[in-house]
């Protein structure tokens, strides 16, 4: 792990799968010091300078919610010799829940209920998240289920359609691959990732273990999943959101929040 | 050169001074409407004051909205083109959408560009008639009767016009021949020359919220005057500012009685308190400072049963169409969108859907919906600029050159094809399953199937096919 981003002192990692790294770091002196941040790297800095993806965080930050981090600014910066997008929020992240250990099924619930509060938020503004998967997930209390939806990848589901490897391609709507990205997708990836958090394996577990043009092939005729063994309210919704039509799954991701809610309360 | 600015006759007050633009109703007090006209001249010189005076009614209405109903707003230059903020029961048309408070009465902010032609007008109001060519009238500066106004692209050649700092709208002559703004507004169109393309219309009023309400925008902890984005607020005693505006010129509650909650203050020169402080990655043109960003004037995404209406204006290819409407290829045995059958069905036209994907070199993804321009400033070109082409930006890589345009993929019918531009270096093909690169000849085109690979600039796309060869 990198022991320094921009003029971030990195203290630890939170989430370091490859997917979003995700590490807690000192305030910058420049930013006022004195305290910890949450840093994510968002991906390569490879393709154009930062200022292409300026638009897309600037449209990000300026939507508020409790359900969203705090944030603070984005860098260009180096991460493991590497020229990075990173971004950083004052929102104290302890962990995703990808990672989540010793997590009751409720308090996973109302984690994933809150980051689809936070992508209701967004689309609500008229962004698409485009990276939800459990790595997106950052939990914010001990184990209660309080969590913020991470930043978004740096492609929009638009055009770009996507970054490769953030998300997995796994919880990428097939959808999505065919240029019809909407908040359907990002529901879409609210049930594979409430079907990861559930059964501890996601819907499509062989798609990150192929070449990305076998896998993109295989979204593209993505069959319909069978929803593992969980409370038959759960089941039913990851089967919905899993809807091959995008016009049979929810309507919203507040939706998808109330049902989940509901579902961590009956247990 | 200042936009040129018609005035909408009918009850209310428009004001200009430089760039900076107000409007206010008859509904507003006149306190309003003097801290409005007063705020707007002391701000105009001012680069940015469209920012200026919309965080200074933004810190007011936090404390509460002294006039809810009161519509007013203001137009002017920002950190992103204009500012455009409203209050109460107001819209405006941006050349692309209306916009308005939601709730309403309530407030909005949003950066704007530079659209021609701006109309501000009250809510639920029709569109102005269309501005007969050549029309004189031009407010440059000063206070006078309207209903609202249009901000209009400059005239040119620049006709030199008295200034006056109150009073009757200037006529200045507004020469014609240059005005050629054209917009598919709702009805309006300036000039005689009106050739834009027309957007959807959206009608003569705003039938659904551009920046959903959000509670943390105004209740969150992060949410300073320029973060907010929408709001409405519980009305208090008190009121604006009357004219003269803040404490040091002792301004204070209108005449709204006493106060319960001070309206807050509004700088008197130089703006000062409330404004955003530089910064801290002011200057570093790697950070991006978050924390006070303002919120982006596009509407909520559109729900699942709206899916198909996305494929609207796509061009028409003849294929097949399953029994819930989903286009596919003429070759297709089932709906790729939906599994179901498609044998037996006759062929017919409807919009295409996307022929598949662009995979480039550093895990990004491009759909193919239409032609693609690779190239380092691909966004520049004409084609991009218009809508016809889609940009995808690349850098070249290390030792080679990237021409501005240096190839496309073009897009026709059900079929894709790689199109050289000509451009020093070339651009190579590699068939699927290939000995190796084939260099296209300058101008060159070439059928691609799926699984091809391309290169240019030193950077390589794979082409993946949504439908069977």
């Amino acid at each position: 792990m990198a022991n320094q981003l921009a003029d971030y002192e990195v203290i630890g990692a939170v989430a370091d799968d490859g997917v979003l790294p995700c590490s807690s770091a000192r305030r910058p002196a420049r930013l006022g010091g004195g305290g910890t941040v949450t840093v994510w790297v968002l991906g390569p800095l490879a393709r154009a300078p930062l200022t292409s993806v300026r638009r897309r965080l600037e449209h990000v930050a300026a939507v508020r919610s409790p359900h969203l981090p705090d944030w603070l600014e984005a860098g260009a910066g180096e991460w493991a010799g590497r020229p990075v997008v990173f971004t950083s929020a004052t929102t104290v992240v302890t962990g995703t829940l990808a990672g989540a250990q010793g997590m009751t099924m409720a308090a996973k619930l109302r984690a994933l209920a809150a980051a689809a509060r936070g992508a209701h938020a967004l689309h609500e503004a008229g962004v698409l998240h485009g990276g939800i998967c459990p790595q997106a997930i950052c939990l914010t209390g001990p184990s209660d289920g309080q969590a913020v939806l991470a930043p978004p990848p740096l492609a929009d589901g638009h055009q770009p359609l996507l970054q490769v490897g953030y998300p997995p391609l796994g919880f990428v709507d097939p959808h999505l691959l065919r240029g019809e990205a909407g908040r359907w997708s990002d529901i879409w990836a609210l049930g594979a990732t409430l079907q990861a958090a559930t059964s501890g394996s996601p819907p499509f577990p062989d798609k990150d273990d192929v070449p990305v043009v076998q896998a993109l092939a295989q979204l593209l005729a993505v069959p319909q999943p069978v929803p593992p063994e969980a409370p038959p309210l759960v089941a039913e919704l990851a089967r919905q959101c899993l809807a091959t039509d995008p016009s049979s799954r929810p309507r919203t991701a507040s939706e998808v929040a109330d049902r989940l809610d509901q579902a961590a309360e009956l247990g | 050169m200042p936009d040129k600015l018609e005035v909408l006759p009918g009850p209310g007050l428009v004001a200009r001074f430089g760039d900076l633009a107000v409007w206010a109703g008859p509904q507003a007090s006149p306190a309003l409407q003097a801290h409005l006209v007063t705020e707007a001249q002391r701000l105009a010189g001012s680069p940015q004051c469209g920012d200026q005076l919309a965080n200074s009614f933004i810190s007011i209405l936090q404390r509460g909205d002294p006039e809810p109903q009161a519509p007013f707003a203001v137009v002017g230059p920002g950190a992103n083109g204009l500012t455009l903020f409203l209050h109460g029961p107001v819209q405006a048309w941006d050349s692309g959408r209306w916009l308005a408070p939601q709730p309403v009465p309530g407030w909005m902010v949003a950066p704007i560009g530079r659209p021609w032609p701006l109309i501000v007008l009250p809510y639920g109001a029709p569109p102005p008639p269309q501005s007969p060519p050549g029309n004189p009238f031009d407010l440059r500066s000063g206070t006078v009767p309207g209903a609202g106004f249009v901000m209009l692209r400059p005239a040119a050649p620049p006709t030199p016009a008295p200034s006056a700092s109150v009073g009757p709208a200037v006529a200045g002559a507004d020469h014609a021949q240059g005005t050629t703004t054209a917009y598919g507004g709702p009805g309006y169109v300036a000039g005689p020359t009106a050739q834009a393309p027309v957007p959807q219309a959206p009608g003569p009023a705003p039938t659904s919220p551009v920046l959903a309400p959000s509670p943390q925008a105004t209740a969150g902890p992060q949410a300073g005057p320029v973060g907010a984005a929408t709001g409405q607020l519980a009305p208090v005693q008190g009121g604006f500012p009357s004219q003269g505006g803040g404490p040091g010129q002792g301004g204070g509650p209108g005449q709204g009685g006493g106060p319960t909650t001070s309206p807050g203050p509004v700088p008197s020169a130089p703006p000062g308190p409330e404004l955003p402080a530089a910064p801290p990655s002011a200057g570093n043109p790697n950070l991006v400072d978050l924390r006070s960003v303002l919120p982006a004037g596009t509407g909520p995404l559109s729900q699942a049963g709206a899916v198909t209406g996305a494929a609207a204006d796509r061009p028409q290819v003849v294929g097949l169409r399953c029994e819930e409407g989903h286009m596919n290829h003429p070759r297709s045995a089932t709906c790729a969108l939906c599994g179901r059958s498609l044998s037996g069905l006759a062929q017919v036209s409807g919009p295409r859907p996307s022929l598949g994907v662009l995979l480039a070199d550093d895990g990004s993804v491009w759909s193919l919906e239409r032609t693609c321009l690779i190239g380092s400033e691909a966004g520049s070109s004409p084609e991009a600029r218009s809508g016809t082409a889609q940009a995808i930006t690349m850098l070249a890589g290390n030792n080679h050159m990237m021409a501005p345009v240096h190839c496309e993929v073009q897009v026709r019918d059900w079929g894709v094809y790689l199109v050289d531009r000509g451009a020093e270096g070339g651009t190579s093909v590699q068939a699927p399953g290939g000995p190796g690169w084939a260099l296209l000849a300058r101008h060159e085109q070439r059928e691609l199937a799926t699984g091809s690979h391309l290169s240019c600039g030193g950077r390589v796309f794979t082409y993946l096919a949504a439908w069977p060869g």
